[in-house]
């Protein structure tokens, strides 16, 4: 250290900075200024890490947005700690550096040791991932009916609730899910890396994420843990789950309020943290996969065992889940358990995976047209209700049914919106232009939750 | 060290540096500008510019490391 005065400013003074990955930047500024280095052309780099001790340069958060913004800034480069470097090589046309320790940074900067510029292929990283999984469909017996759900859920990007006894097999089914949701395409490949990124949760040496994420939180979870929060807000478990699935098993253990704050970010697909000094934005555009018992004891409508809960506690357990919430699963189905006979027959070839995804990839397909001049909607359940209005368009037979079926199930004008959306989705499956009977009638099956005699 | 030898013969006071960084917020990154000037005065390391806690904590990290990296400067007087 220099022993003179040293004054090191950061600019602009009005935005807050947090944590040690200025070490790198300030520490080649002061050897610099100090002519211990050249500074030639230490202007147009972004340098970012933090020191330890020794001299070595540790890993840092969010190398991938600060990547992208030194594009836009016109840097022509970006040296950062070495475990970084292939996350923030995403960034095509920036030369990306990774530094080991401090020495290297600055034999670097002078001239004396040349570092190998980081390549990247996120295109073929990201070719390698998807597609892969350990879990397939064809691993669940039955359930024909259940799977049917999944795959409109997963053709038109709808929330899902499964209700069933234990031990039906609800969360064997909800985590394969991901293997018959789209591939993400890369720019929201990139956008979960940026928020994976800025968690600190890639790991050493990682790229693009390649397949959608898929988080399982416990039901002890926090409000902060879940939408994101604390003094230097960081993403939540929505965030984490972007453009993935998010799933709450055994919904109605959760606290209240956990289920509550996530009502907001349901609909608008992002989250505003706010704070005193400034606002941070998270993307939170996930599917919701919920699964919960009937009852606490959980036998409550199952075709074998009787419920041995006492009056009033069935609908005491459902009144945790509030009904706005409900309101936004699209779709609910009750999963009654598999029948000895069914479980027993191993042989019976299941429909894979795969074989599903096709379906929905063609239901996509099939509504990309429909979404192609509006940014940001890439499936039905994206829709906002002008937009449901133009395109989910029933004909008379389809009202009446309609009507009938609200005034006899007491739905509310939310629940209408979720039902013509879902069976839009149905349509999309079956390849129609126009959405019949048949779509409509099986999308209104799936509110078995809003139905007035469920729990008595 | 030639580092250092070097140094001697090419050492000049009050010299302005610049340096970038990034502060992340939220997705979004902004463009952080680090100025750091070294010059004579009252032997001191200030810090200034909105730095938390763990940023000021890195004028100890910092000194350290370039002491063990060899890159310290000597014969300074103070």
């Amino acid at each position: 250290m220099p022993r003179q005065r040293v004054v090191v400013n950061m600019a602009p003074a009005d935005i807050r900075k947090e944590g040690s990955a200025y070490d790198l930047a300030i520490a080649t500024g002061i050897l610099a200024s100090s002519n211990q280095m050249k500074t030639g052309d230490l202007e147009t780099y972004i340098i970012m890490g933090e020191l330890s001790l020794d001299g070595g340069v540790l890993p840092i958060k969010g190398a991938l947005p600060i990547a992208i913004q030194a594009l836009k800034d016109g840097f022509k480069g970006i040296i950062l700690p070495a475990q970084n470097a292939r996350e923030a090589a995403i960034v095509k046309d920036l030369e990306v550096y990774g530094v080991k320790n401090l020495a290297e940074l600055v034999n670097f900067i002078n001239g004396k040791q040349s570092i190998e510029r980081t390549l990247a292929d996120p295109r073929k990283d990201y070719e390698e991932q998807s597609g892969i999984f350990a879990v397939d469909f064809s691993d669940v017996q039955g359930q024909e009916n259940i799977k049917r759900a999944m795959e409109i859920a997963a053709a038109g990007g709808h929330n899902i609730i499964l209700i069933g006894p234990p031990g039906a097999g609800k969360t064997m089914l909800a985590k394969r899910l991901p293997t018959i949701l789209p591939p993400m395409t890369l720019h929201e490949a990139l956008e979960t890396t940026k928020i994976h990124s800025v968690a600190g949760k890639l790991g050493d040496n990682a790229s693009l994420i390649g397949i959608r994420p898929f988080r399982s939180p416990h039901h002890t979870i926090s409000d902060v843990a879940l939408v994101g929060g604390g003094g230097i807000p960081q993403p939540g478990e929505i965030s984490m789950a972007h453009n993935g699935v998010l799933f709450l098993d055994e919904l109605p253990e959760f606290k209240r309020t956990v289920l509550e704050v996530m009502r907001q970010p349901l609909e608008e697909r992002k989250v505003t943290i706010s704070r005193a000094r400034f606002a941070v934005e998270y993307p939170a555009s996930f599917m919701l996969v919920a699964s919960m018992n009937p009852c606490p004891c959980g036998y409550y409508n199952h075709p074998e065992k009787d419920c041995v809960c006492g009056a009033g506690v069935v609908q005491k357990y459902l009144s945790k889940i509030s009904g706005p919430l409900l309101d936004r699963i699209d779709i609910h189905i009750e999963v009654t358990p598999v029948s000895f006979d069914e479980l027993a027959s191993r042989r019976q070839s299941n429909e894979t995976s795969k074989a599903v995804r096709e379906r929905v990839l063609n239901a996509r397909e099939f509504q990309k047209s429909r979404f192609e001049k509006t940014e940001g909607i890439y499936s039905n359940a994206m829709m906002p209700t002008k937009m449901v209005m133009e395109i989910c368009v029933i004909n008379a037979i389809g009202q009446t049914l309609l009507k009938k079926a609200m005034q006899r199930l007491n739905l509310s004008a939310r629940a209408y919106d979720r039902i013509l959306k879902v069976s839009r989705t149905i349509a999309d499956l079956a390849q129609s232009d126009d959405i019949k009977v048949e779509h409509l009638a099986e999308a209104i099956h799936y509110r078995s939750l809003d139905r007035e005699n469920w729990a008595g | 060290m030639v580092m250092r030898q070097e140094l001697k013969k090419t050492y000049f006071c009050y010299m302005l540096v610049k340096t970038y960084g990034s502060a992340v917020f939220g997705v979004n990154a902004h463009k952080i500008t680090i100025e750091v000037n070294i010059g004579s005065g009252q032997v001191k390391y200030f810090m200034v510019g909105l730095p938390d806690n763990a940023v000021k904590e890195s004028q100890l990290r910092i000194e350290t490391a370039l002491k063990i990296t060899g890159l310290e400067c000597q014969g300074r007087g103070l």
